[in-house]
């Protein structure tokens, strides 16, 4: 963001390849996490994410390509610097603390050459971070799981990492515990300055926590940027399709300017390469669809779940397909039930079935 | 600084290549016996078969059959006597069932034959209250089938107990309320359910018991009993005759896997059955006084008739025997203890080293040599130590020679005969118990837990000492008693292999019993039997900590 960008610890990899035996499983992965900065590797399971981390970790070997923390090579062609001197901190999903330390050797184990007085204020200091302090001489068996992670984090940041990575670190924990810790995590993070790198397959995980999102699939990033451009605007028909509650609504082109569809016809705001007559699919999110009795279109509710705040109907239209539409909570339908609906988009997102990269503009009404 | 992680990784590939070569090593006694089941030796069979092998497998047969009736009579009831109803005395008895575990087959058997037989206190004190001479009075002969059927069971009823006692704690009681509430009674509901879903808990004890009546030598050897141990140990020493023992080894090795397949097959359902979802609940019967009375003699007797009463005898014996004063008790035990210890080292440095191969390679070859050496702890000792015989007399005659001829050195036999053939077969009997308890205590300390300790900056080495190292001790200590109080108390084996002159604990008891001086074979047993505790000991710690 500043005009002069300081490298710092910014991690950087580049054209990574690793290899279990033969089989390729990162591809030619290149991603930079600024100074400062929590990046987010967001993915199915099975996509890469955590062996890439891993590589970083010096844990996994890269058959190709470059890692860099700040100015330092870890890893490249020539040279690679084994695990335990690339001064990285992790926390792993099954958290794996030393069962027969306490938190404060536990917390103190990164710390070697600390005279045993900066150990203990470090430790204190650590233990007021994560919010438990006064535990110093307890085992991690008498700790909840949640206060067990908070400890991993702790003992990770210890010795003052360039670098942090998080494998799952949340995948462990309870719903309503994760609700709490991550922002809390977030705040430590931020608070530190330190840059971090956190592998997840939970996007809500991931959007709370990250200021760059990269999702994987299959080895590859297929984009990287902010949560928010990650939602709104995907690169790929994968992230359109991974991220959020999204489905496919089919239409055809009509011409530059105009395409149709089952809700009628939308005016493009700019014009679309694809031919006349071309099928494309329309990327459509639960809230781009409205309830609105004075619509043209109806549908027909087969499927509620009610919200709280707001309905969530299932519609099916007379050709069969269906859509979900969000109605505020006193629209209260039955099923069974026809009700009018209309599209309300502020952007669109066209995809041509045949090709993986879609269209995008901004300000369309229908 | 920058050391490359594939010179690391070729380091972990001699651990590896240590952990395959000593794994086949150990595997060579059971291949070879293996083998012998598939040479064509048609005129040994024909000979066997006309002369005894038919009593062989008929008495075999029948002692696996009477002891296991035996001990599902005795485990299953005790079980669910202490897991599912509540009287006096229940929690201690419960541990208390576990005694006889400390009790050799073939030690009960010299304390109930010196108990019972003529001579003995039992019926001199039956003759003297009645008056009536030998042969004017029924007494049920000890010296036989039905007595080594009896005895066998009182040791090793806890094998089914244990399982049988885990599976019913791993059941929920409101399986029995429902199957009461649709009707049945309390003691139909226990033969309809909870009986067929402990099944595979019960069969897979029964194996184990079986496994160890099948290896037993001592006590057959002692009642008179033609099984294939015994007819083994005739061929090989009465006949000298190594092939037909072998393929009588060959043939035991087949029922052993029968087992083997059985206890495995069993073991899989166990998981099946059991229902962990389900939290199992403390709820016991409360039973009535006469009920009560009638459940603590119940869980009493197999402890009384299994170990009290025997040790009892064992310690009368011993206190009146002059086997104290004989230096030569002193310097057995000794050597006894000193081989236990020998052994007991050896077996958990192995277990160590494949534990570890294990832990961080992935190979098939590696997995399947530590799987068929580890095959050795469900063999009878008699197996092993023909596997061994046969094995090192090759290696003295094949291998030393190329030695001798390249040193110009005479070695005479290097193997054959010695201390290193006797470890070497306790090593193949009993890897499995330290590999099992090494493998377990090593899969608690996680992969993450290494990588963590590295990213804070320790090299392997420093993980070993740091992490590793307290964190195995316990394990590692309890794998090293185990097999120290097994290898005191194996006979068969040490029968075959020992040294010429050599003497261990096992082999004094046996040999001062069977020249009918069971006063002086006492104190030997005895120490074996209190060495023997020590596993019962801490069985019970991991039970009650769990």
């Amino acid at each position: 963001m500043s005009l002069t960008p300081s490298k710092g610890n910014s991690l950087q990899v580049r054209d990574l390849e690793v290899r279990y035996g033969s089989q390729p499983v990162v591809h030619s992965v290149s991603l930079t996490i600024d100074h400062a900065q929590i990046g987010c590797l967001l993915g199915p399971s099975g996509c890469g994410k955590s062996t890439l981390l891993r590589a970083i970790a010096g844990l996994e070997l890269a058959a190709r390509g470059e890692i860099k923390l700040g100015d330092r090579v870890l890893t490249d062609g020539r040279t690679n610097v084994v695990t335990e001197d690339r001064h990285i901190g992790m926390v792993f999903q099954d958290i794996a603390l030393f069962p027969h330390l306490t938190v404060s050797q536990n917390i103190a184990f990164g710390l070697k050459k600390h005279s045993r007085e900066a150990k203990r204020e470090r430790v204190s200091y650590l233990l007021d971070l994560v919010g438990l302090p006064g535990i110093e001489e307890r085992y991690p068996n008498s700790l909840s799981g949640g206060q067990q992670q908070r400890i991993a984090l702790a003992r990770a940041l210890a010795p003052k990492p360039k670098t942090l990575l998080m494998d799952e670190p949340f995948s462990g924990l309870d719903a309503t515990l994760k609700e709490t810790l991550v922002p809390d995590i977030r705040a430590i993070l931020v608070k530190e300055q330190i840059t971090a790198l956190v592998v997840t397959h939970d996007q809500m995980e991931a959007f709370a926590l990250a200021d760059k999102v990269a999702v994987m699939n299959q080895g590859v990033i297929e984009q990287s940027d902010s949560p928010y451009v990650i939602y709104h605007q995907p690169a790929t028909r994968f992230v359109a399709d991974f991220i959020g509650q999204g489905y496919f609504l089919p239409a055809t082109v009509l011409n530059s300017n105009q395409i149709n569809t089952d809700l009628g016809v939308l005016d493009l705001p700019e014009p679309t390469d694809y031919a006349t007559d071309t099928q494309v699919d329309v990327l459509l999110r639960p809230d781009d669809v409205l309830h609105n009795d004075d619509s043209n279109y109806q549908g027909m509710i087969v499927g509620k779940q009610f919200k709280g705040t707001y309905f969530q109907y299932q519609v099916q239209l007379s050709n069969g397909r269906s859509l979900m539409c969000i109605a505020s909570s006193h629209h209260n339908h039955s099923i069974g039930q026809l009700i009018g609906i209309r599209l309300d988009l502020d952007h669109i997102m066209l995809f041509n079935p045949e090709s993986v990269t879609l269209q995008w503009m901004q300000g369309v009404r229908a | 600084m920058a050391i490359s992680t594939l010179q690391r990784n070729k380091r972990r590939n001699y651990l590896g290549w240590l952990a395959i070569l000593s794994a086949l090593a150990l595997s060579a006694p059971v291949l070879i016996i293996a083998s012998y089941g598939f040479t064509n030796a048609a005129d040994v069979w024909l000979h066997l078969w006309h002369t005894v092998l038919i009593d062989y497998v008929r008495d075999s047969l029948l002692l696996m059959l009477g002891v296991a009736i035996g001990v599902l009579l005795l485990g299953v009831s005790t079980a669910w006597l202490t897991s599912r109803c509540e009287f006096p005395f229940r929690r201690v008895l419960s541990l208390l069932l576990l005694l006889p575990m400390a009790m050799p087959g073939y030690i009960i058997a010299y304390s109930y034959s010196g108990l019972l037989d003529f001579a003995g206190p039992v019926q001199t004190w039956i003759r003297n209250v009645s008056g009536l001479r030998y042969g004017q009075y029924w007494f049920p002969e000890i010296h036989s089938l039905g007595g080594a059927i009896v005895v066998l069971s009182l040791v090793l009823y806890p094998y089914v107990y244990l399982m049988t006692r885990a599976a019913f704690l791993s059941q929920s009681t409101s399986l029995m309320d429902v199957s009461r509430s649709l009707g049945r009674t309390p003691l139909n509901a226990f033969f309809t359910v909870i009986l067929p879903m402990s099944r595979p808990a019960i069969v897979a004890g029964l194996s184990l018991a079986l496994m160890e009546t099948l290896a037993d030598y001592g006590t057959v050897q002692f009642y008179g009993i033609s099984t294939f141990t015994t007819g083994i140990f005739r061929t090989f020493y009465g006949f000298g005759d190594v092939a037909a023992a072998s393929q009588l080894a060959a043939m035991l090795l087949g029922f052993v896997f029968l087992l083997i397949a059985l206890e495995k097959y069993s073991r899989r359902r166990v998981g099946y059955f059991s229902s962990s979802e389900q939290a199992s609940s403390d709820y016991r019967a409360r039973l009535s006084l006469p009920l009560a009375a009638v459940s603590v003699l119940c869980c009493l007797l197999p402890v009384l008739f299994g170990f009290l009463l025997p040790a009892g005898v064992l310690l009368y014996w011993s206190l009146s025997s002059n086997e104290w004063h004989s230096a030569d008790f002193f310097h057995i035990a000794g050597h006894s203890l000193m081989l236990a210890a020998l052994a007991a080292f050896v077996a958990v440095l192995l277990a160590l080293v494949m534990a570890y191969a294990i832990r961080q390679g992935k190979g098939r070859l590696l997995r399947f040599s530590v799987q068929t050496a580890s095959l050795g702890y469900a063999l009878p000792g008699t197996i092993i130590a023909i596997g061994v015989v046969i094995g090192f007399a090759w290696l003295d005659h094949h291998l030393v020679p190329v030695f001798e001829s390249t040193f110009n050195i005479q070695f005479g036999l290097l193997f054959s005969g010695t201390l290193v053939a006797l470890v070497f077969a306790y090593t193949v009997r009993f890897l499995a118990v330290s590999l099992g308890a090494v493998q377990s205590g090593l899969s608690a300390i996680k992969p993450s837990v290494d990588y963590s300790a590295r990213l804070l900056g320790r090299r392997p080495v420093q993980i070993l000492r740091e992490i590793h190292l307290p964190l195995l001790r316990s394990t590692v200590l309890t794998a090293f008693l185990i097999v120290f109080v097994d290898v005191l108390k194996e006979l068969p084996a040490t029968l075959i292999l020992r040294p010429f002159n050599f003497n261990t604990l096992a082999v004094r008891a046996y040999e001062l019993a069977s020249d009918e001086r069971l006063m002086d074979a006492a104190p030997a047993a005895l120490m074996i039997v209190l060495v023997g505790l020590i596993p019962v000991f801490l069985l019970n710690r991991s039970i009650t900590k769990s």
